[in-house]
Formats: C-alpha cells, sequence, structure tokens
C-alpha cells in the first residue's frame, strides 16, 4: 500500500519507512505540516501516519483541514501525549486511530492494517462469519460449525474485534481498548485469559483453532477455513 | 532623607493631617474664646453706660459731672466722653474722632496724647448730645498675642515630633524588614536551611516572619522529596540498565546467534519495563496536577461489575477467588478510564500479593451520600508500621522486592482518589488487607 508519513522526528521517520518498505509498502515522507496537508489533498495514499506535532500547520490542524475538504483517507495519528483529553481530541479531530510513542512496530502495522482495511461505508451487517465461526450481532450468539456456543459477553466481544479483523493481527493493547476501554495495560493478563477461554469453548471437539496468536505481536482469526 | 522609604512617607503624611487638625482646633477655640470676650466686654460698656444714665437722673449737667468724674477716677480700661450734637466735647475723655452711633471701633486721646483704640458705644440722648462709652480691648488682644505664641510653640512642637516619629517609625520598621531580607538574600544565596528570625514579641514582624518560615519548611519539604524522587527514579534505572548493558553486551560478543536474539529480547522486555515506570510517572504527575480530569456522571456500580466479571477468571487461573458484591445504580462523577485504572491497580495489587488460594473480595455499597468501593483479601497483610508509606512513590516492602512492579501503582491509586476527592483507608482484615475508598455519589 501508499503510505503518507509526516513526522518531524529523523529517527522516528526512518524507522517508519524502513519498516514500511520491507514489507513491500511504498512510502512517502515529509517533515512539516503545509507539505503534509498539500500531499494529502491528492488523495492517493492508502493510509495517512501523522505526527501531532509538526512544524507550520501542527497535525491535528492539517487533520481538520483534511478532513474539511472531504478527504476520507484513513488517518493513524501519533503522539508523545498520553493523556485521555490528547487522544480524545485526536479522534474528534477525524483521526482514525492514535497511537502513543514510543510503540513496537508490529503494533503500529497491526493499526495500520485495521484502518486501511475498515470498509468505506459501515453495511448493517447482522451476522460476521468467518470461516466456520458465526456471530450474530443482534441476538449476541456465536456457532461454531453450525454448534451454538455459549460465551460471555466479553467474550462475543473479544470474538467480534478478531472477526471483523479477521486475517489481520490484533494486537493486545487493540484488544485492551476495543473489549475493555482501557488505555493502560493491566498487571493482570485478562486478555490471555479470555482468549484462553474463548478459545476452549469455542474449540470444544473440534481440534482446528481459528485464533493464532502471533509472537510478540497479539492473535489472529484465520479467516482461510 | 529616606527618599523611598514607604514608612517614613506614611508617617510624615500624618503627622502633617494631625497638625493640620490641631490647627483647625485651634482656630475654633480661638475664635470661640474672642467671641466670649467681645460679649464680655461689650456687656461691660452697656452696664457701665446705663449706670451713667440712671445715676445722672438724665439731667445734662448731672451727667457731664458723672462723665468727668469717672473719666478720672473710673477703671483705667474704661473711657466716657460726652459730646453735643456737633461732636464738641461737653465732658470726659477727648476723642480722636467723631464716632458713629451704637458700637463701633473708635479712639481716645489719653493723658500722655497718646490715641488709644477701642470698642465703643454711641448713645444719642433726647437732649441731641451723644454719650460715648468705650473700653479698652486689651485682653483681647493678650488672647492674640497668647494665640500666635501658642500656635508657634504647638505648631513647632508637633512638626519635630512628626518628622522624629516619622524617622524613629521608618527606622525602626526598616531594620525589622532588613533582617527579614538579609534572610532571604542567604537563602537565594544557597542557604537553603536558615529561617527568619523570630522574636518573643508575637507582634505582626514575628507573624510575618514565622509564616515565611513555614513557607519556607514547605518548600525544603517538596525540594527534598523531588530529591528523593530524583534518586530513586535514578536508582530504579540504574539496576534494569546495568543488566540490560550486561545483557547486550554478552550477545555481542557471543557467535550464537540463539544468545544474540535472547539478549535482544530481554532488552526489549526490560525497555518496555523502563516505558511503563515512566508512564506511570508521567501519570501520577498530571493526575496530581489537577490537569487530566474530564469528569462526568458515571455509573460506577456497572463499571465495578464489569471489571470484576474480567478480572473472575484472570484470578481464576492465577489460582485465586475473587468474589463480588455490587450494589447497583450507584453513580458518581468522574473519569471512567481513572476510576477503571484505580480498580484494576487495587484488583492487580491483590492478586500479585497473596499466595495461592487466596480469596480476594470486592464490594461496592452506598453509605448515606458516600460510594464505598472496598477491595479485599484475605492474604499476609502488611504490617501496620508500613501501612503509612504504601502510597508513598516507589515503596516496596520487603516482601514484594522479589514479585515484578515499579512500587508506583497505589500512588496511583492516591492520586486518582484524591482528583475524585475520595478518601482513601488502608486497614488490616485479620488476616490480610483491606482497601477502602470512598467517593462522593453524583449529585451529593
Amino acid at each position: 500500500m501508499k503510505v503518507l508519513i509526516a513526522e518531524d522526528d529523523v529517527e522516528t521517520l526512518e524507522y517508519l519507512q524502513s519498516g514500511l518498505r520491507e514489507l513491500g509498502h511504498v512510502t512517502t515522507a515529509t517533515s512539516a505540516g503545509r507539505e503534509a496537508l498539500f500531499l494529502a489533498m491528492s488523495d492517493e495514499f492508502d493510509a495517512i501516519v501523522l505526527d501531532r506535532m509538526l512544524p507550520e500547520i501542527d497535525g491535528l490542524s492539517a487533520l481538520r483541514s483534511l478532513r474539511a475538504a472531504g478527504v476520507m483517507t484513513p488517518v493513524l495519528v501519533l503522539t508523545a501525549l498520553a493523556r485521555v483529553e490528547d487522544r480524545v481530541e485526536g479522534l474528534e479531530a477525524g483521526a482514525d486511530d492514535y497511537l502513543v510513542k514510543p510503540f513496537a512496530f508490529s503494533e503500529l502495522m497491526a493499526r495500520l492494517s485495521a484502518i486501511v482495511r475498515r470498509p468505506a461505508a459501515v453495511k448493517a451487517e447482522t451476522v460476521l462469519a468467518v470461516g466456520d465461526v458465526e456471530l450474530n450481532l443482534l441476538r449476541r450468539e456465536v456457532r461454531r460449525a453450525g454448534v451454538k456456543v455459549d460465551l460471555q459477553p466479553k467474550e462475543i466481544q473479544l470474538l467480534e474485534v478478531l472477526m471483523r479483523n479477521a486475517g489481520r493481527v490484533v494486537t493486545r493493547t487493540m484488544l485492551l481498548e476495543r473489549v475493555w476501554d482501557f488505555h493502560f495495560d493491566p498487571k493482570t493478563n485478562i486478555v490471555e485469559t479470555h482468549v484462553s477461554r474463548l478459545r476452549s469453548k469455542l474449540n470444544d471437539g473440534l481440534d482446528r483453532d481459528p485464533i493464532e496468536t502471533v509472537r510478540g505481536a497479539g492473535y489472529m482469526l484465520n479467516d482461510n477455513a | 532623607m529616606p527618599r523611598h522609604s514607604a514608612i517614613f512617607r506614611l508617617a510624615a503624611l500624618s503627622s502633617l493631617a494631625m497638625t493640620a487638625f490641631a490647627l483647625v482646633l485651634g482656630m475654633l477655640f480661638y475664635h470661640t474664646a474672642r467671641a466670649d470676650l467681645r460679649d464680655e466686654l461689650d456687656q461691660r460698656i452697656t452696664i457701665e453706660r446705663d449706670a451713667l444714665l440712671r445715676e445722672s437722673g438724665m439731667t445734662g449737667q448731672g451727667l457731664a459731672d458723672l462723665v468727668n468724674a469717672r473719666s478720672q477716677h473710673g477703671a483705667q480700661d474704661m473711657f466716657y466722653a460726652l459730646t453735643d450734637t456737633g461732636g464738641r466735647r461737653i465732658a470726659g475723655t477727648p476723642l480722636g474722632a467723631r464716632p458713629a452711633l451704637g458700637w463701633s471701633a473708635t479712639s481716645f486721646i489719653d493723658g500722655d496724647g497718646k490715641l488709644d483704640e477701642v470698642r465703643a458705644m454711641a448713645t444719642a440722648l433726647p437732649a441731641g448730645d451723644v454719650l460715648v462709652v468705650g473700653a479698652d480691648p486689651e485682653s483681647i488682644e493678650k488672647l492674640d498675642e497668647r494665640m500666635v505664641l501658642l500656635f508657634a510653640v504647638v505648631f513647632g512642637a508637633m512638626a519635630l515630633a512628626g518628622i522624629g516619629s516619622s524617622f524613629l517609625l521608618s527606622g525602626t520598621i526598616r531594620n525589622r524588614l532588613a533582617s527579614i531580607t538579609t534572610t532571604a538574600e542567604a537563602i537565594i544565596g544557597g542557604d537553603l536551611l536558615r529561617r527568619m528570625p523570630v522574636g518573643p514579641g508575637g507582634d505582626e514582624f514575628d507573624r510575618l516572619s514565622a509564616t515565611l518560615n513555614l513557607m519556607l519548611d514547605r518548600i525544603e519539604g517538596l525540594l527534598n522529596n523531588l530529591r528523593q524522587v530524583s534518586s530513586d527514579i535514578a536508582h530504579d534505572l540504574r539496576t534494569p540498565l546495568t543488566r540490560m548493558r550486561q545483557k547486550l553486551d554478552a550477545g555481542a560478543a557471543s557467535r550464537d546467534p540463539e544468545v544474540l536474539r535472547g539478549a535482544i529480547g530481554d532488552a526489549l522486555e526490560r525497555t518496555d519495563d523502563l516505558l511503563e515506570l515512566f508512564t506511570a510517572i508521567l501519570s501520577i504527575t498530571e493526575i496530581e496536577a489537577g490537569r487530566a480530569m474530564r469528569s462526568a456522571p458515571l455509573d460506577l456500580s456497572a463499571l465495578t461489575s464489569d471489571i470484576a466479571d474480567s478480572y473472575m477468571l484472570a484470578a481464576e487461573d492465577a489460582g485465586r477467588t475473587l468474589r463480588h458484591a455490587i450494589a447497583p445504580g450507584i453513580v458518581v462523577d468522574g473519569q471512567r478510564e481513572l476510576i477503571a485504572q484505580l480498580l484494576v491497580n487495587l484488583l492487580d495489587n491483590a492478586l500479585r500479593h497473596t499466595p495461592p488460594r487466596s480469596l480476594i473480595e470486592l464490594t461496592l455499597v452506598a453509605d448515606g451520600p458516600a460510594a464505598v468501593l472496598t477491595v479485599a483479601d484475605n492474604g499476609p497483610g502488611i504490617e501496620p508500621q508500613d501501612r503509612a508509606r504504601v502510597f508513598d512513590r516507589f515503596v516496596r516492602l520487603e516482601r514484594s522486592r522479589t514479585t515484578p512492579g515499579h512500587g508506583l501503582g497505589l500512588r496511583l491509586v492516591a492520586a486518582i482518589a484524591a482528583a475524585h476527592d475520595a478518601t482513601i483507608a488502608l486497614e488490616d482484615n485479620n488476616p490480610g488487607v483491606r482497601m477502602t475508598i470512598r467517593f462522593r455519589q453524583h449529585g451529593q
């Protein structure tokens, strides 16, 4: 994919560029807000990684102008600030996701993939289906290979996030944010516990595990079943 | 002249005001006294005239004789004259000028041929003659003289006293302030332990000095805290950084790619720990500075239930039991994320500092206007002498040295509670620890 990186810290920029290029993506980089806005207006990128603090025009102002101009390219905002207000402000400005520095490249990649493949318009889906796993969103009911599986509300939420990102890595931090609304890291492994519970209920009597653990990154629901 | 002394200016101004006030008072007194003396003089003249008229029986010759007699043998300060219609003298002392009828200031020519200015009354008699009775206003003149002298002396004295006291006052206050200034300069110069001199009198200056000393104590306490925190952070960073360096060093020296990979993995993990430590420090600083709050009504019952449900499984997996009793519908004002973090930290602590098979109880009840949240365990508990310390930064009790953590968890809990005006108490659960947080319910 084509990614625009607007970041004024040279080292972070190089880290992002080399990482993305290594994975076969095309990157365009800029370190100034005005240029970032100009480039983004061309609307030819699949995603934009935007630093919150940029010279000339700061990241959020550039983002607001971009959205006002009707450019809906997915934007991941990077920031050194971790306050609740900052995150809310970023999302209100039109960011699709928000990542606090420092971060692992795998985390950035997972989030970038998640926002890029997000369908342009949210379809009024009532049933999600990945492989032989089915989730009825209205009745909050899960079936595996046609057999009803009894899950707790949190386990269903967890499954929903995995299903909506089927085939892509979902990190532990993303799960904490989306399932629990925790923007911090608890000492207790609630994610692992819930994933393992979900797994054992989903795989009861079956030998194929659709939830793959990606070491050092997170979890992925296989969609090639 | 102390030109830049506010006190001198104030004291001088107040002396000036006092002097002006005395002047007004003196004038008033002078005018009253003068009017009294004049009335007295006028009365004397009237009585003399009435007596003359009565004693003479109103006959022309009788009056002339009487006037002559009085002029020669009467009181020294009284003057008498009788003139005809043309103003010519018939009897008595010669007049310097012909007076108008009624009250006037006129002059008599005395025995030495000098003019005496007097106050006089000229009365027209039925026959056309004019009787003039005058009195020397010596007493009034004396009063004027005395008054001038008195004023001069009093004003002189007041001005002197005013200037003197202004100097004295400004000097005294300057000296007292100078001792404070000297001490402040010494503190600025680096002698942080210096304190303002406090006299035994307990006057305004002593009270000011005492207040300043309290302020200095507070600043010193904060500085010590800062110094302590800095050295704690440095210490907490040194150990993991040293270990990280050793591992990386060993990895770099090894030819085995597995060792190198292990070293890098280990370094990454330790880096994450360090970043987490900094995140915690920043969060605490922000919450304590009160900047992170975006308060809104929050269903504490729902949030607590949600977190309790999520932790039940985790507790079970860790071999502990989590039980909860949560009253429904309790709403507090706060920030969801912070209160979630508070709950999570308390539960994390309970899980980490208790042995397997421990029981952890989470309860939420309404108690009047308060919402009372408790997290209790039946683990080994905390020694009474350590209980107050656990909310400090970087405190890790001896027993928990071996468990991972940076010792900021409860400090963060305390900061979040304080930001929500909630109180936090650590009690003995006999055995174990019971943490009680009292929030104020929304609308209470």
